[in-house]
C-alpha cells in the first residue's frame, strides 16, 4: 500500500506541479488599438467596446474580430483561427516589407499575443493613394513587430534593422548619420511601439 | 498558328504526349514518384491536377494541362485559367514545346506577376534553425527556404522566407507529438518576409540560424517563385518521418531542379541539420554558409568579450535595474540586449499605463547611456550576420553504434550492443543543438549471455530531455519525454515496458568558455504496459538525476542515476557514467560503465567502442 502511494505520488507530483503554470484560466485579455479613436470592436457580433480597448473573452476561441468606424471601411479578421492560406493573399501588399497588409480591407497586427493594431481605410482612393497607404503600413507592421531589435540597432547606430529603414526611406550614405538621428529623437519622444510606429510612418509622410 | 494550337489543342482526341527530355521536369515539378508507368504523386490534394487520374498518371496530366493552358480565358475570371493557377507548369510546357509568344494567347495573371515581382527573388537558400526545446515538435530544428532579393546583404530582413509548417494551433504537445509521429498533422507552405521568421526564431525562440546558398540558377528561382504559387492552396499531411519540414523544403527545391534528386529528402525522415552537411557533399554552395546567432548568442558571445570589470558592470545593472555610471560601451550593449530578452518589450509594448514600469524606464536608461557613450569597435558590438561561427559541417554523425561487454545477475557474461539512428545524448552534443539536452531517435540496446539468451534492454521511439540551462538566459525548468520499450531499472525478469514517460524536474550549469558543469534532477511518470505473455499494466514513478561535465580538449562526462517504483513493490536503481573523449569527427573514444541493483537483476556492463 505504501509503494503504491508512493507510486502515486510521484505520478501525480509533476501534474500537481504543473498546475499553477499550466492552468490560466478560461478567459483571456484582448487588447485592440487603431488608427481612429472610438472605432466600435466586435467579437463573433458582441460589442466588446471601443477603441482603444482591453476586453476578455474566452482563451483560445476562434471567431471574428470585426473593427469598424464612420468614414472607415470595416475590417474583419479570423482569431485563434486554424491554418489558412489566405496568407498569401495578404502579401500583395505592403511594398518590400510584405506585411499582412490588404488596402481593399485595412490591416491589423498582432504585435503581442492577444494585442492588436488595426488600420482602418477610407474607401475610394486612387491608385497612388493605395499604394501609399501599402507603403505606410508596411512600415507601421515592421516597427510593430521588430521594435525592439531596431531600438538596440538605432542605439548602435548601424545594424540590419536600420538597414532596412534607410532602404525604405531611400537615406543616401550623406544623410544616414543625420537619418538615425532623427529616428532615436523619435524614438527617445514615445512612450508606446504604437507611438514610436506612428511617428516613423509620419516622418514617411513627409 | 496560335488559331491552329487552340483548335487542335481543343479538338484533339488523341493524347499529347510528354516530349522526349521533358519527362524528368515534368515528374518533378508535379512530385511525381514511382518509375515504369507506376506513378503516384506526393501530393494527395486532388485540387493541385487538372485531370481526374493526374495523380498517378503524368501523361494524362500532361494532356490535360496542354488544353488548359490553350483554353480561352474568361476576362472576368482571369486567376481561375490553367495559366494563373498553375504558372510553373505552364512555363515548363512552354520550353518544352516551343511555344513562342505568338504561338499562344497569354492570358496575362496579375496576381502571379504581383507575386513574383514582390517577392523579387534573386537567389536561394536553406535555411537551418537550431533546436527548440520548449516545443517538442522543434526538438530536432527546422528548415526553411530563404529567396534573397538583392546582391548585396542590405534589407535582407524585408526579402522572403519559405517554411513548410504543421498546425499545432490549439493542441498541446501530449496531443500533437503522436499525431506528428504518425503522419497525422496538417500542413502548407507559407511565405513571410524574412524578419517576421527572425522575430521568432532569433529573438523569441533564441535559435541560431544558418543559411547554405544553393547553386541555382534564375530561371529555376523564378520557377519555384512560380511554384509556390502552385502549392499556396494545398495542404498536406505532415510527420515527423517521411514528411517533416525538410524533406518538403527539399522536395520543392527538387521540383524545379531535380539534379537536387541526390538529396535524400525521400527517405524516411531527414535531419534538418543534416541538409546543409548533404547539400555542400552533393551539389555544393554557390557562396560560404551564413550563421546568424540568436539573441541569446549575441548576448553570450558579447560577454564572454566582456574583461572582469565590464562584467561586473554588466552584473551590477542588471542585478540593481539601474545605469552603472562610467560603464563600458560594450557593458551597456550587452546590458541593453539582456534586457530585451529579459524584457521582451511587455512593457514598451503595453499601453501608456505601464510607461512607468521599471524594466521599461530601465530599458530606455540603457539606451540613453548606449547612444551618448563613445563606442569603439562597434562593429564587433553588432553580430546579427557573422561570417563566422560555430560550422554545421564540422557536427558529428547522427547515427551510433556502441558495443559493450559485462557481467549480469542470472545471465552471466554478456555482449550487448547499442545503435542509435539520431542525433545525441547529454553527453555529445551535436552543432545546433543545446549542450545539456538529450535527443534520440531509433535506439535500439540488444545482446546475448554466454547461456545463449537474446535479450533486448530498450527499443525507443523518440526520447527528448532537456537537463539544464544552455545558456544564461534559459530556465532552470527542466523535462523529459520518453516513448518506446525499454527495462526499468527494477525489471528483473521481466520483459520491456512499453510507455511513455514524462518527468518535469530543474537543472542548473555554470557554463563558462571553455569548460561547464551542469546538474539536474527530474521526477517522472511513465505508464505503460508489460510486454510479457499476459500484457498488463505498469504504471512506474521514476526519479532520475546527474551530472554533465564539459572540459576542454573534447573532453566530456555525465554521470546519471535512476530510481524508480512500480505498483506491486518493485523498485530499484540504476547509475552509469559516460565518458566521451574525441578527436575530430569520426574518431572518438566512449566509455560506458553502467550498473544496475534490484531483486531479481543486477549487474554492470562496460562499453568500450563506439563509431559513428
Amino acid at each position: 500500500m505504501t509503494s503504491v502511494r508512493l507510486v502515486l505520488i510521484l505520478v501525480l507530483a509533476p501534474v500537481l506541479s504543473g498546475c499553477a503554470t499550466i492552468i490560466g484560466g478560461t478567459s483571456q485579455l484582448l487588447t485592440v488599438n487603431a488608427n481612429v479613436a472610438g472605432a466600435e470592436v466586435f467579437f463573433n457580433d458582441s460589442l466588446l467596446g471601443t477603441t482603444p480597448l482591453t476586453a476578455r473573452v474566452q482563451r483560445g476561441k476562434e471567431g471574428i474580430l470585426r473593427v469598424r468606424a464612420e468614414g472607415y471601411m470595416p475590417y474583419q479578421i479570423a482569431v485563434n483561427k486554424k491554418i489558412s492560406t489566405l496568407f498569401w493573399v495578404n502579401i500583395f501588399s505592403g511594398g518590400s516589407f510584405g506585411s499582412s497588409t490588404d488596402y481593399s480591407t485595412g490591416a491589423m497586427y498582432e504585435y503581442e499575443p492577444s494585442t492588436f493594431m488595426v488600420s482602418l481605410t477610407r474607401g475610394g482612393q486612387s491608385l497612388d493613394e493605395q499604394y501609399a497607404w501599402q507603403r505606410r503600413e508596411g512600415l507601421r507592421g515592421f516597427v510593430l513587430h521588430n521594435g525592439d531589435a531596431l531600438v538596440s540597432d538605432l542605439a548602435v547606430g548601424k545594424g540590419e534593422y536600420i538597414d532596412v529603414l534607410v532602404n525604405v526611406f531611400s537615406v543616401t550614405p550623406f544623410s544616414r548619420a543625420q537619418a538615425i538621428e532623427r529616428w532615436r529623437s523619435e524614438y527617445a519622444a514615445s512612450k508606446t511601439a504604437a507611438e514610436f510606429a506612428e511617428r516613423m510612418v509620419a516622418q514617411l509622410d513627409r | 498558328m496560335a488559331c491552329a494550337l487552340l483548335l487542335c489543342g481543343a479538338s484533339a482526341q488523341a493524347l499529347a504526349h510528354i516530349p522526349e527530355g521533358s519527362h524528368v521536369a515534368w515528374h518533378a515539378l508535379l512530385h511525381y514518384q514511382g518509375a515504369d508507368g507506376r506513378w503516384l504523386s506526393d501530393i494527395e490534394d486532388l485540387s493541385f491536377f487538372l485531370d481526374v487520374e493526374g495523380r498517378h498518371n503524368p501523361e494524362r496530366e500532361w494532356d490535360a494541362a496542354r488544353r488548359a493552358f490553350l483554353a480561352p480565358a474568361d476576362q472576368e475570371r482571369l486567376e481561375e485559367h490553367a495559366q494563373c493557377r498553375f504558372p510553373a507548369r505552364f512555363a515548363l510546357m512552354k520550353d518544352a514545346l516551343g511555344w513562342s509568344d505568338r504561338d499562344i494567347q497569354h492570358v496575362g495573371c496579375p496576381e502571379v506577376a504581383a507575386h513574383k515581382h514582390l517577392i523579387g527573388a534573386t537567389s536561394l537558400s536553406v535555411v537551418f534553425i537550431s533546436h527548440y526545446l520548449s516545443n517538442p515538435a522543434s526538438a530536432f530544428g527546422h528548415t526553411m527556404l530563404y529567396l534573397g532579393s538583392g546582391s548585396d546583404r542590405s534589407a535582407v530582413l524585408a526579402d522572403y522566407s519559405v517554411s513548410f509548417e504543421a498546425d499545432t494551433d490549439g493542441l498541446a504537445p501530449i496531443q500533437y507529438l503522436p499525431r506528428g509521429l504518425f503522419g497525422k498533422l496538417v500542413a502548407a507552405y507559407r511565405l513571410a518576409p524574412l524578419h517576421e521568421r527572425v522575430r521568432r526564431y532569433e529573438r523569441e525562440e533564441q535559435r541560431d540560424l544558418w543559411m547554405f546558398p544553393l547553386q541555382v540558377s534564375q530561371e529555376e528561382i523564378d520557377q519555384l517563385v512560380r511554384h509556390l504559387w502552385e502549392l499556396k492552396s494545398v495542404t498536406f499531411r505532415y510527420g515527423f518521418f517521411g514528411g517533416n519540414c525538410a524533406q518538403k523544403i527539399l522536395a520543392v527545391v527538387h521540383a524545379v531542379a531535380p539534379r537536387f534528386e541526390v538529396l535524400p529528402y525521400r527517405r524516411a525522415a531527414v535531419l534538418p541539420s543534416d541538409v546543409g552537411r548533404r547539400l555542400v557533399e552533393k551539389i555544393g554552395l554557390a557562396d560560404k554558409p551564413i550563421y546568424r546567432p540568436s539573441l541569446s548568442s549575441q548576448y553570450v558571445r558579447l560577454v564572454a568579450g566582456l574583461s572582469p570589470r565590464e562584467r561586473a558592470q554588466l552584473d551590477d545593472m542588471v542585478a540593481s535595474r539601474t545605469v552603472v555610471e562610467g560603464s563600458s560601451a560594450a557593458a551597456l550593449q550587452a546590458a541593453l540586449l539582456w534586457s530585451e530578452f529579459e524584457t521582451p518589450d511587455r512593457a514598451f509594448r503595453r499601453a501608456a499605463e505601464t510607461e512607468d514600469h521599471r524594466d521599461f524606464v530601465w530599458r530606455r536608461a540603457l539606451w540613453t547611456a548606449r547612444v551618448a557613450s563613445e563606442a569603439t569597435g562597434e562593429d564587433e558590438l553588432v553580430s546579427s550576420i557573422q561570417e563566422s561561427g560555430p560550422s554545421l559541417l564540422d557536427a558529428h554523425r547522427p547515427s551510433r553504434i556502441v558495443v559493450r561487454g559485462g557481467y549480469r545477475k542470472g545471465s552471466g557474461s554478456v555482449m550487448s550492443a547499442s545503435a542509435r539512428w539520431l542525433l545525441h545524448e547529454a553527453v555529445d552534443p551535436h552543432v545546433g543543438y543545446p549542450p545539456v539536452s538529450i535527443i534520440e531517435a531509433g535506439r535500439i540496446d540488444f545482446g546475448v549471455s554466454t547461456a545463449g539468451d537474446f535479450f533486448v534492454d530498450e527499443a525507443t521511439v523518440i526520447r527528448v530531455a532537456k537537463l539544464a540551462p544552455a545558456s544564461h538566459l534559459q530556465s532552470a525548468f527542466a523535462w523529459k519525454f520518453d516513448l518506446g520499450a525499454r527495462r526499468l531499472a527494477h525489471d528483473g525478469a521481466l520483459p520491456l515496458h512499453l510507455g511513455a514517460e514524462f518527468g518535469v524536474g530543474l537543472g542548473t550549469a555554470l557554463l563558462r568558455p571553455g569548460y561547464s558543469v551542469a546538474v539536474y534532477s527530474l521526477i517522472g511518470a511513465r505508464p505503460g504496459i508489460v510486454l510479457s505473455g499476459e500484457t498488463s499494466f505498469l504504471a512506474a514513478g521514476i526519479w532520475s538525476g546527474g551530472l554533465v561535465l564539459r572540459l576542454p580538449a573534447d573532453f566530456r562526462a555525465h554521470v546519471s542515476g535512476e530510481y524508480s517504483v512500480s505498483l506491486g513493490s518493485l523498485r530499484g536503481g540504476a547509475a552509469a557514467l559516460n565518458v566521451v573523449a574525441r578527436k575530430g569527427l569520426t574518431l572518438a573514444l566512449d566509455l560506458e560503465f553502467a550498473g544496475i541493483i534490484g531483486p531479481q537483476r543486477s549487474g554492470v556492463t562496460l562499453g568500450f567502442v563506439s563509431f559513428r
